[in-house]
């Protein structure tokens, strides 16, 4: 019976972590052994010898007194009974950037203080004498978003599966009271096979691609047109000839989807998606040609806005959102062109400008429908790379339209607006939004220099009933941004 | 050990072949495939048209640079511990939790709506990455010596509470000097209370909290081993997780704070003894003091000079057999919400003039046993941890606010004290093969929630039930 059990255990590690060949899996973790420089079983009291170093051998001991050793083991957690990594040190690859950036803007901005970065120009606020308020120029001048990355077992992927770890973090905080701390970006372990790979972890959400998205100077990478979230997951992509697939079960984390506090009031949240139960899944499918790509992504995701009405009756409301996306990222031999068309619900989470709202209403118990706000975005990035492949010069074009939503909504009767949860607060508000941005960049070994020129538009304005912006009223932004970076 | 020049030499030689190597490589085109032949036997080299993430992610973190990136170089060497990964749980109600440590402790209280429906009767699901934990040891060939000194820092991700969540939190700080038959620690450690080698291998980061005492808190910390006997002497404050005490201007409610064991003036003191087996484990206890100014002065705005003095004394044993390990703890607490624990203090009288109180502590008792068997060549593990704590309130008659017509009783998360009991039992299942990792618990829990009478004891619980899963997917390093 026992060896029954042992053998159920392991098809089920074999099914769940090697997709194309159960043998392949075992083949990457004895693997790691070699690639990372696996001591031989350091079980004895003094050690075990490292077989890649030519016989020096590990002064970590698991039987050690010394409290610094045991915390390796404590610090796992429930992993200590199963701990046997006692080598004397860890091969790791730091990589990040150390960035100063300097950007002057000719209007006030609204900031996704998650991501430290700009996303679009304020409205328009009068005075008393109808003057604008807004529009005043501003000069940023920060360093906290250099990031620290740490690539456990760098010489993974050059085995036929093998696994490997990242941990990556920058300086920008979650909030204005939190900037200058160290935020997690990036952690997580990927198993990678021949066709295919399994990422457990936080990392960036499906939505958003390693290889095609916009290159921007500014640290926004294109937001509020390109999503943006980096969330804890466990996805699983596997590649049949030309085509990849992936699916992705994931959840949020610094970057939250706005809903109801008490009242009107927006905040974002972690609880929203938590008390839905249901995590966010993605889907993803890629035709491959060469070194180019063009595909699509699907996403759907519940939250569940509140468990108790404002009057104090328990609930039963949640709302269901799909984000849809259409890719191309096209490689030549002189750079790079990238686009993205998405249509989105639901999306302050990935920072894009759609939303939620109220629909309904019961008078008497407080109890709320939902129904999504949509948006359609797009943006093109292209770049072009000359003078030894040290510069290249590159062009920014995005926009996005508030689509509102599909039924008539409640309205306030305080403020005879519907209301809407989206990115910010504000977003809701945006009846279209565009940016045109050149950039150049120059670098050579660790040094780099950027500049990019940004020009922003944007439509504020009220809502109809359906939360679609009327009377909008047009601001225009122009923005430069200088970066120097040492990168490692 | 030979001597430690080796060592030294081996660690100059890597850092100068890593350095040459990428001195040799800069500059080169970005299709170029760098080499890196450290290893005798394999192909070391990070391939710029890889597909794994990592590779793309050294680009794709430069942001806008990732065009032009070529720093394709495999090096860089020191002892680096932790884990990233995620975890991913249900528990069918809504939880109680401890933000400092960002872990549940038990299910949430009764809460009727007005139809009397309990709110808190709805599962949550999560999915989280950032307990990962990134430690370095500093000096880690310092056990061999007869006297060295070593260094260790160790963050984590969870922040300190909701709002600074996904911040790096600090966890350990310390250096330690060791010698043949001693140790001398000084920095941001475990509190004695929580033994290294003794402790629940929970698959949830709570590690048996509310049952086991948690705090991490900064100290100095000597050791020394007598033949059998060991004995450890432990000077104290408190850290992240803090002692839970009266606002400094609001009458009402409580707050966590730093302040109340920085006015005591006093750090809190530990005393610990072992008495150990050959090979097989030890039995001991330990006794702690801690003492605590609430408040300077009355919210009448008189100077007052008020204290709290309180104990903590458990018992443990830790029991190492050729398949696994058998822990167990009996704990006592006054006023431990600074270690998680669900005893605190009250106040005692108040003189209705200068509104100057007197103060008195609230106990309790907890218990955990945690057992667990390795098997499969010491690849899989599977165990359960049983626990439970009960209320005792106070040894005597308290001040009733006139207001709630309640004591008045600051525990951990101004909540703890109403809980009459609670009580957990978890099983799990863990494998891990080198750096990979997989664990899967499940738990049920039970807490009983009420009033309070005048002697802060519990009276009325309304008990209440969670289930939950939790499965976790890591990369140890």
């Amino acid at each position: 019976m026992v060896s029954v059990f042992y053998y159920l255990l392991i098809i089920a590690f074999q099914a769940v972590f090697c997709f194309s060949s159960s043998v392949l899996c075992y083949n990457a973790i004895d693997n790691l052994s070699c690639a990372i420089g696996q001591f031989d079983r350091a079980q004895a009291p003094m050690g075990g010898v490292c077989s890649w170093c030519n016989g020096i051998p590990s002064h970590l001991s698991p039987v050690s007194r010394i409290l610094a050793v045991r915390e390796l083991r404590v610090s796992q957690g429930y992993g200590d009974p199963l701990y046997k990594r006692f080598y004397d040190f860890t091969i790791v690859r730091f990589y990040g950037a150390l960035n100063f950036s300097f950007a002057m803007r000719t209007r006030q901005d609204v900031v996704a203080q998650t991501i430290g970065s700009y996303l679009f120009p304020s409205q328009c606020l009068p005075d008393v004498e109808g003057q604008d308020i807004n529009a005043h120029a501003k000069t940023v001048i920060q360093a906290q978003l250099s990031r620290f990355g740490v690539f456990f077992n760098p010489f993974a992927g050059m085995t036929e599966c093998d696994i490997y770890g990242i941990l990556e973090m920058d300086f920008g905080g979650v909030s204005l009271d939190t900037q200058y701390t160290a935020k997690l970006r990036h952690a997580f372990g990927e198993i990678v096979w021949n066709s295919g790979a399994f990422l457990f972890g936080q990392y960036y959400h499906p939505l958003f691609l390693k290889e095609c998205f916009p290159r921007t100077i500014d640290f926004n990478m294109g937001a509020p047109y390109e999503p943006q979230g980096i969330m804890p997951q466990i996805r699983l992509s596997q590649r049949f000839g030309p085509v990849e697939f992936a699916i992705a079960v994931s959840s949020e984390s610094y970057i939250q989807s706005y809903g109801p506090l008490v009242g009107i009031v927006s905040v974002p949240s972690i609880s929203f998606i938590q008390d839905a139960m249901v995590p966010d899944c993605s889907f993803l499918a890629k035709f491959i040609i060469d070194s180019s790509f063009y595909g699509g992504a699907f996403d759907y995701k519940r939250l569940v806005p509140r468990l108790a009405s404002d009057n104090n009756y328990k609930v039963n409301e949640y709302l269901d959102s799909f984000i849809w996306e259409a890719f191309a990222h096209n490689v030549f031999s002189w750079g790079e062109l990238n686009l993205k068309f998405i249509y989105s619900q639901n999306g302050s989470d990935q920072l894009l400008i759609s939303g939620f709202a109220v629909r309904t209403q019961e008078p008497i118990t407080n109890k709320q429908t939902y129904v999504n706000t949509a948006a359609l975005s797009g943006w093109l990035d292209v770049f072009w790379l000359f003078y030894n492949q040290e510069m290249s010069l590159g062009l920014f074009v995005g926009g996005a339209k508030n689509l509102g939503a599909k039924n008539s909504l409640f309205i306030n009767p305080t403020t005879n607006q519907p209301v809407v949860f989206a990115v910010n607060s504000i977003a809701q508000n945006v009846s279209y939004s565009a940016r045109i941005s050149p950039r150049f960049v120059f670098a050579r070994d660790a040094f780099r220099f950027g500049f990019e020129c940004s020009w922003n538009g944007i439509s504020y304005g009220c809502l109809d009933d359906f939360a679609q912006v009327v009377d909008p009223v047009p601001v225009g932004s122009f923005e430069y941004t200088v970066a120097l970076d040492y990168v490692f | 050990m030979k001597n430690s020049h080796e060592y030294l030499r081996f660690y100059i030689f890597l850092v100068l072949f890593g350095c040459l190597n990428l001195k040799a490589h800069i500059g080169n085109s970005p299709n170029a495939i760098l080499h890196f032949n450290l290893h005798k036997h394999a192909n070391m080299q990070l391939n710029w048209d890889s597909e794994i993430a990592a590779i793309r992610q050294l680009r794709v973190s430069q942001a806008y640079g990732d065009p032009l990136y070529t720093k394709f170089a495999p090096s860089s060497l020191i002892r680096f511990y932790g884990f990233t990964g995620f975890a991913m749980g249900t528990v069918t109600r809504q939880v109680v939790e401890a933000f400092n440590i960002a872990s549940y402790l038990f299910p949430a209280p009764y809460l009727p709506d007005v139809i009397d429906r309990d709110i808190n009767a709805h599962a949550l699901t999560f999915l989280e990455a950032n307990g990962a934990r990134l430690g370095i040891f500093l000096n880690p060939i310092a056990q061999n010596t007869q006297a060295n000194i070593y260094g260790l820092l160790e963050m984590d991700f969870s922040g300190i509470e909701p709002e600074t969540a996904y911040i790096a939190k600090i966890r350990h700080a310390f250096g330690e000097i060791i010698w043949h038959n001693g140790a001398f620690l000084f920095g941001q450690y475990y509190h004695p209370l929580f033994l290294r080698n003794c402790f629940p291998r929970t698959v949830n980061y709570n590690m048996g909290a509310p049952y086991e005492p948690q705090a991490l808190v900064p100290q100095v910390r000597v050791s020394q081993r007598f033949s059998m006997i060991e004995l450890t002497l432990t000077a104290a404050g408190e850290a992240y997780i803090k002692s839970w005490g009266p606002f400094l201007t609001q009458t009402v409610g409580q707050v966590q704070s730093l302040v109340f064991i920085q006015n005591a003036i006093v750090p809190n003191w530990n005393l610990e003894f072992k008495w150990l087996f050959e090979n097989t484990g030890f039995v001991g206890w330990s006794f702690d003091y801690k003492r605590l100014v609430p408040r300077l002065v009355s919210f009448n705005n008189f100077k007052v000079s008020e204290h709290i003095d309180s104990v903590i004394a458990e018992v443990f044993s830790h029991n190492v057999f050729y398949w696994g390990q058998l822990n167990c703890k009996v704990v006592y607490s006054q006023n431990g919400s600074d270690q998680l624990l669900i005893s605190g203090f009250a106040v005692d009288t108040v003189d209705p003039i200068t509104d100057y109180r007197t103060y008195s502590n609230t106990a309790a008792f907890s218990g955990w046993l945690d057992i667990y068997t390795v098997f499969f060549y010491d690849l899989m593990t599977a165990g359960l941890f049983v626990g439970g704590t009960v209320n005792l309130g106070a040894s005597h008659a308290l001040y009733t606010d006139p207001t709630s017509n309640q004591p008045i009783v600051y525990a951990l998360d101004g909540l703890a004290q109403l809980l009459a009991h609670s009580v957990r039992v978890s099983p799990r299942f863990s494998y891990g093969r080198n750096a990979f990792r997989f664990g899967i618990e499940l738990t049920w829990d039970l807490a009983a929630f009420g009033t309070l009478d005048d002697h802060a004891r519990v009276i009325d619980a309304i008990p209440v039930n969670a289930f939950s899963y939790l499965v976790s997917i890591d990369y140890v390093f």
